[in-house]
């Protein structure tokens, strides 16, 4: 059984056919080869597989393709706009809250998520927020900080 | 060894629009309901189920919604996030919200719906305990004979029959979960006790409680993970109810609850469980208590 | 800020660094936080096959027949042990062949654990691999099992392993022993007698699981030439290179090993992992490009921690002196020996060197068992050591009535004393020591002096205060060459427009190696570090790097480019000496942040100057020829890299449940080169240290083999972000120090910042409680049960 499906990632729009049981993290990477999404456990609790649909992070491992047709989603590789940096992004280098970078897509969808929502978060509603994003790097402190940086930067339109 | 990475089986995939479509596709030999797919998908995945059909029902927007009215009535298409967000949850249902605040990683909230958490029953799903202290019903839907859509509406206490399983037969859809208006002077609330934050409850407790001045007229409490399914804690609240709260008498109710417990070696020990049991359903009452506008002497 | 504790000059107050200290965006930044890096899993290569590697579902067993004809029939390409060299070999390629322990295999019928590898499958999509590997069916001869260092001491037949080799001898195994070692200094006895307080306990830590981001993945193209490309998962470069082309006997010319980001190791990538060899065996029978990608479940059976059960007595006279220590280890390595012999020694070594102990007695042994085998993971024994050694210095002082921090000032093994962290082959002297500021800042800014006795704590929340010093070594080097190799071979080259080529076969894990390493050439240069570029590198362009572990990559990897781009400066000089009319003696660089360019002018002479692009420019249109460098480097010592964590915990006496509400992070690492990401390393080694101390261990099910947690994360208990403190209550300092034969002054830091933190956490738990654990994770279930003991 295949289905044609539409999956709009990043503003646009791909027409492929799946079969029911292909995963969604497999066709964003094997098929459409947007790598920036990661599998770290396959069982949605590790959000390297973050992506955000319709504006919420879920875990691209424990949905089927077949599902999201037609439901908007964003990757890592769609947050910069015509080449520039989304704040975040920008964030996450300037304070060192990158080391391995292979939780960094998920982290940043996540913390994008949740700025959406509170534009100015304490460390308690960050680290409520980035609680399904497991880093074995960092131990979190500098995302903290890139977060709550990220976050400034949005509200004076600044960059540092 | 599982492969958490990929799914080898081959079914068949609906995704009906309308809840009698819905029904009509859950009439086939083999086919079950595929909502948020956070339990399902990794159970055929990993854990060796291999169903002949999914009938994808979130994109049925006739199951998606939370409905104010006399009480609450929730949709079994609506994720835990929607539960969150809506500030009524967490003024009146506040064991539910507390529930939601205490589940797993954001991702999983904005997939997995609480109904789908009921029907996946786990002993210690975070759903069962908040919703039966609130005496929540649910509504389950089928196509009969005829081909007419029936429903039929039972206690969640009834909804359990086991370990990981429901009252649910083949071609019944659970379609919305009912719970009734709180008292004036009521409060609920939810605890868990896990390893770590992010992981699955080990144990949880949910208390519900009217007060009249000092005065427990009206105690509601369940466990979750201390028993094959999840319990009332009957002789809790039977020692508890009418009684005037003081640590006293909430430590006397709490060393009851043993009797209303039965854990196995699940994920810790026994006795360290009945001991968590005891005192977590303290902390709890004791939330509950406040926000229902009681004072406690220490 | 001042740190002369024992008169070491501060070298940092007085030098101005252009580069060092200075936080820069990170050169890999941009690639990371847009999702364009690539890492193993995200390698996809004109016609490849995705692979599976086929495992044994039994802890011990062999295979009696293996039947491919169904997978075949899907059109998959199939591997079983029958296909590939039967060679033996050691994964870790580190130490030199007489200490090598020699018992893996590509692909064996001998299973000896579950998930043992005896074949493989490759096929177009990763659905049909899947589908393939399920439907391979194999008829198995199950044998005994042996799941505890107990069963497997007690099994004098079906063994583990029969037959082993040691470089080219044959070694007969007994009871499941894969190796012992032994370390005396001094008499032990006599020591004892002189000992008027004793302590004596067991300790015990679990079976931490790296739980590396990533689990294991390869891509590997066979060449037509019949070399291979490969693209792994490594901390060894070529290391893994001398593997293939040795197992596979293809020419190391022919061997192409790539350099690519990967999703942390933490030591697990010390050694090639065996989806390597396999992707590698597989590339070549299929004639296509295979990438497998192993599922997490697949990698916790892969590798996991030394786990270590050790008796460690301890004797001191009453003004403090240690006089003489005990410790007989047993170590349960799992399945296969990757640095069994190295890490016995090593446990003696860390022991011995962080407190003077003039009479020594140590024993270890390595047992196999039927689990995942046991790898380096951050620290390599001493977090597992550490937590004993300062367990018992507490224990002392409580005996001795004296304060815990001035017990360790009097015994450190600090500046000017003769050390041998990694064992007893390699022996060094200490040149930098901050361990004193260490301590007494550590004490300060902590509220130390104000935690109290446990005894005369009350209610159910207790407050705990606690400490744990620590070090690791920078890197392996040491005067004398001694069991494991240590070098480097970089190439540096100046630019046509003065910008600066680095080439090294270093890894950088994510902790910014070589970021570091470009700020160490930029300051050399005067060059922007911008404008010094780390070259992509491969074992073809490289010369030999024995691999980044260690915590090598600054003081060694870096040490080694800093020598290197100190010859290339040498023959730029020339060329500038040329055109400045100077004799080279008496020309100087600098940098110029206005001109974005280094500049060299002759000492006195300011206005007599020309910059480093202007010196290649003119040496290239004057066929004079590029200032280049390229030569081994290996540094004789290791210096230790200090650490000191003072952790405040409040402790739930009533549910076990132990919440961590502030850190103090001390670090000597001498120059600190960059200093945001070397807060990070003690971010991150406190949250794996915590991670260790509390909640973490990969327990295997006694009956079945399996892992209790099933290869699921969730399961495996790790710390999340909520349970850490935040930042603000989060301290980190540097101490003044400057390593005189480090690169500019600098140490490492990697592995130290692991090291003492499951020490200090379990004594903090202690000064909440009253209670020592001498048994890691300390779970709430354990507090608990102790509590209600007393």
């Amino acid at each position: 059984m295949r289905i044609p499906i539409v999956l709009k990632v990043n503003g646009k729009e791909y027409c492929l056919e799946v079969k029911p049981n292909e995963i969604l993290l497999n066709v964003l990477r094997d098929r459409l080869h947007l790598t920036g999404t990661k599998y770290g456990c396959g069982i949605g609790e590790c959000g390297a597989c973050m992506v955000l649909l319709n504006g919420r992070p879920i875990a691209s491992c424990q949905t089927l393709a077949v599902c999201q047709s037609g439901q908007e989603i964003t990757t890592i590789e769609g947050l910069a706009q015509n080449g520039k940096l989304h704040p975040l992004q920008e964030a996450f280098v300037d304070e060192g809250a990158v080391q391995c970078g292979y939780c960094t897509s998920g982290m940043i969808l996540s913390a994008k998520a949740l700025l959406d929502k509170n534009p100015d978060p304490t460390t308690d509603e960050i680290q409520e927020a980035i609680r399904g994003n497991l880093c074995r790097c960092t131990g979190y402190a500098n995302i903290i900080k890139a977060i709550k940086t990220g976050a400034r930067r949005i509200r004076e339109g600044t960059r540092g | 060894m599982s492969n958490s990475q990929v799914i080898t089986h081959d079914f068949d995939y609906y995704s009906p629009k309308t809840i009698e479509e819905a029904l009509k596709n859950l009439k086939e030999e083999g086919a079950r309901v595929l909502a948020g797919g956070t339990d399902v998908l990794n159970e055929i995945k990993m854990g060796g189920q291999r169903p002949k059909g999914l009938v994808y029902i979130l994109g049925i927007s006739d199951l998606d919604f939370l409905s104010w009215g006399d009480g609450l009535k929730i949709g079994s298409a609506t994720i835990w996030s929607k539960l969150e967000e809506d500030g009524r949850v967490k003024q009146e249902y506040p064991a539910l919200y507390d529930a939601v605040k205490s589940m797993g990683a954001v991702q999983i909230r904005n997939m997995a719906t609480v109904a789908g958490n009921l029907c996946t029953a786990s002993p210690g799903a975070d759903s069962a305990a908040p919703l039966m202290a609130l005496s929540a019903q649910v509504e389950i839907s089928r196509i009969n004979d005829r081909g007419e859509t029936e429903r039929r509406t039972i206690p969640l206490e009834d909804f359990f029959t086991g370990p990981r399983k429901t009252a649910l037969d083949q071609g019944e859809l659970l379609t919305a979960i009912l719970i009734p208006a709180p008292f004036q002077s009521s409060g609920s609330a939810f605890r868990k006790i896990a390893r770590v934050k992010l992981s699955i409850a080990k144990i949880n407790c949910a208390v519900y409680v009217e007060r009249e001045g000092d005065v427990c007229t009206h105690v509601r409490a369940a466990l979750g993970g201390v028993a094959p399914k999840p319990v009332r804690a009957f002789s809790f609240e039977q020692t508890m109810t009418g009684k005037e709260l003081t640590p006293g008498s909430l430590a006397r109710a709490a060393e009851m609850v043993n009797e209303d417990i039965s854990p196995r070696n699940a994920r810790s020990t026994a006795a360290y469980k009945r001991h968590a049991a005891s005192y977590l359903i303290q902390d709890t009452l004791e939330v509950a208590w406040k926000r229902s506008g009681g004072e406690m002497e220490k | 800020m001042v740190g002369n504790y024992q008169g070491v000059r501060i070298e940092m107050e007085e030098k101005e660094y252009s580069f060092l200290g200075k936080d820069f965006p990170r050169k890999d930044g941009i690639a990371r936080v847009t999702g364009k890096e690539t890492y193993p899993s995200d390698i996809y290569l004109e016609g490849m096959l995705h692979g599976r590697i086929l495992r044994s579902p039994h802890p011990h067993a062999r295979v009696k027949s293996i039947d491919f004809s169904e997978a075949e029939k899907i059109g998959a390409v199939c591997l079983s042990f029958n296909d590939v060299p039967s060679k033996h070999f050691n994964l870790r390629q580190v130490s030199i062949p007489r200490s090598t322990f020699k018992d893996w295999q590509v692909l064996t019928d001998h299973m000896r654990q579950i998930g043992d590898p005896f074949g493989a499958v490759a096929a177009e999509t990763v659905e049909l691999e899947a589908k393939a590997a399920e439907a391979v069916k194999v008829e198995w001869e199950v044998l005994p099992s042996y799941m505890t260092i107990d069963e497997a001491l007690a099994a004098t037949k079906n063994l583990i392993h029969e037959t082993v080799y040691l470089e080219d001898k044959e070694i007969t195994i007994q009871n499941n022993i894969a190796c012992t070692r032994e370390v005396v200094e001094g008499d032990v006895n006599e020591g004892f007698k002189e000992a008027d307080v004793i302590v004596e306990n067991e300790f015990v830590t679990s079976r931490v699981y790296h739980a590396q981001l990533e689990p294991k993945a390869c891509a590997c193209r066979p060449e037509s030439d019949g070399g291979v490309t490969v693209w792994p998962a490594t901390q060894a470069l070529h290391n893994t290179r001398i593997l293939i082309g040795e197992i596979f006997d293809i020419p190391l010319s022919k061997v192409n090993v790539v350099r690519i980001a990967v999703g942390g190791h933490f030591g697990s990538g010390i050694h090639t992992n065996p989806v390597n060899l396999i992707t590698v065996a597989l590339a070549l029978k299929a004639g296509r490009p295979v990438k497998i990608v192993q599922s997490r479940e697949e990698d916790m059976y892969d590798h996991s921690k030394y786990p270590t059960r050790y008796a460690l007595k301890v004797g001191a006279r009453k003004d403090g002196t240690l006089v003489a220590g005990e410790m007989k280890a047993y170590v349960d390595i799992g399945s296969h020996h990757i640095q069994a012999l190295a890490f016995l020694g090593v446990l003696a070594g860390w022991w011995h060197s962080l407190y003077r102990l003039p009479n020594m007695k140590y024993e270890g042994m390595a047992i196999y068992t039927n689990k995942a085998p046991a790898c380096a993971m951050q620290g390599f024994g001493a977090p597992q050591v550490t937590f004993g050694v300062e367990s018992t210095m507490n224990m002392l002082a409580d005996k001795l009535g004296m304060d815990p921090v001035e017990l360790r000032v009097k015994n450190y093994v600090g500046l000017g004393e003769v050390f041998w962290g990694q064992g007893p082959t390699i022996r060094s002297v200490i040149h930098s020591d901050g361990v004193k500021e260490l301590l007494y800042r550590g004490a300060e800014l902590s509220d130390w002096k104000d935690r109290g006795d446990p005894k005369t704590k009350t209610g159910r929340y207790r407050r705990g205060i606690g400490f744990a010093r620590g070090f690791h070594t920078s890197g392996t080097g040491a005067p004398v060459p001694g069991e494991v190799k240590d070098y480097s071979t970089p190439q540096v080259k100046v630019n046509e427009d003065g910008s600066i080529d680095v080439l090294t076969a270093l890894m950088d894990h994510g902790g910014g190696t070589l970021d570091a390493v470009a700020k160490l050439v930029a300051e050399e240069f005067g060059v922007p570090f911008e404008k010094v570029g780390i070259s992509p590198a491969d074992t073809r362009s490289t010369g030999y790097d024995v691999c980044t572990h260690a915590t090598r990559g600054v003081y060694c990897g870096g040490g080694a480019v800093l020598e290197v781009a100190r010859d290339a400066k040498k023959v730029l000089l020339g060329f500038a000496s040329r055109i400045l009319d100077a004799p080279v003696e008496s020309l100087k660089i600098k940098s110029d942040p206005e001109k974005g360019q280094g500049m060299i002018y002759v000492e006195g002479i300011p206005s007599k100057n020309v910059t480093v692009r202007e010196v290649a420019q003119t040496a290239m249109n004057k066929d004079w020829g590029t200032a280049i460098a390229v030569r081994s480097v290996r540094m004789v010592n290791c210096p230790p890299c200090f650490t000191t964590y003072f952790v405040e915990v409040v402790v739930d006496m009533e549910t076990g449940r132990v919440k961590i509400e502030k850190v103090v992070a001390g670090s000597d690492a001498g120059t600190v080169i960059n200093p945001i990401l070397a807060r990070g390393q003690l971010h991150g080694g406190f949250y794996r240290g915590a991670g260790m101390a509390l909640v973490e261990d990969a327990e295997y099910d006694e009956k079945t083999g399996k892992l209790k947690c099933d290869g699921l994360l969730t399961e495996y208990k790790m710390l999340g972000a909520a349970d850490l403190p935040g930042p603000e209550n989060i301290q980190t300092f540097f101490a003044g120090t400057h390593e005189p034969t480090g690169p500019m002054g600098a140490k490492g830091i990697g592995e130290s910042a692991v090291n003492p933190v499951p020490g200090a956490v379990a004594l903090a738990i202690q000064n909440a409680t009253g209670i020592y654990f001498t048994k890691l994770p300390i779970l709430p279930e354990d507090i608990h049960e102790a509590v209600l003991g007393d």
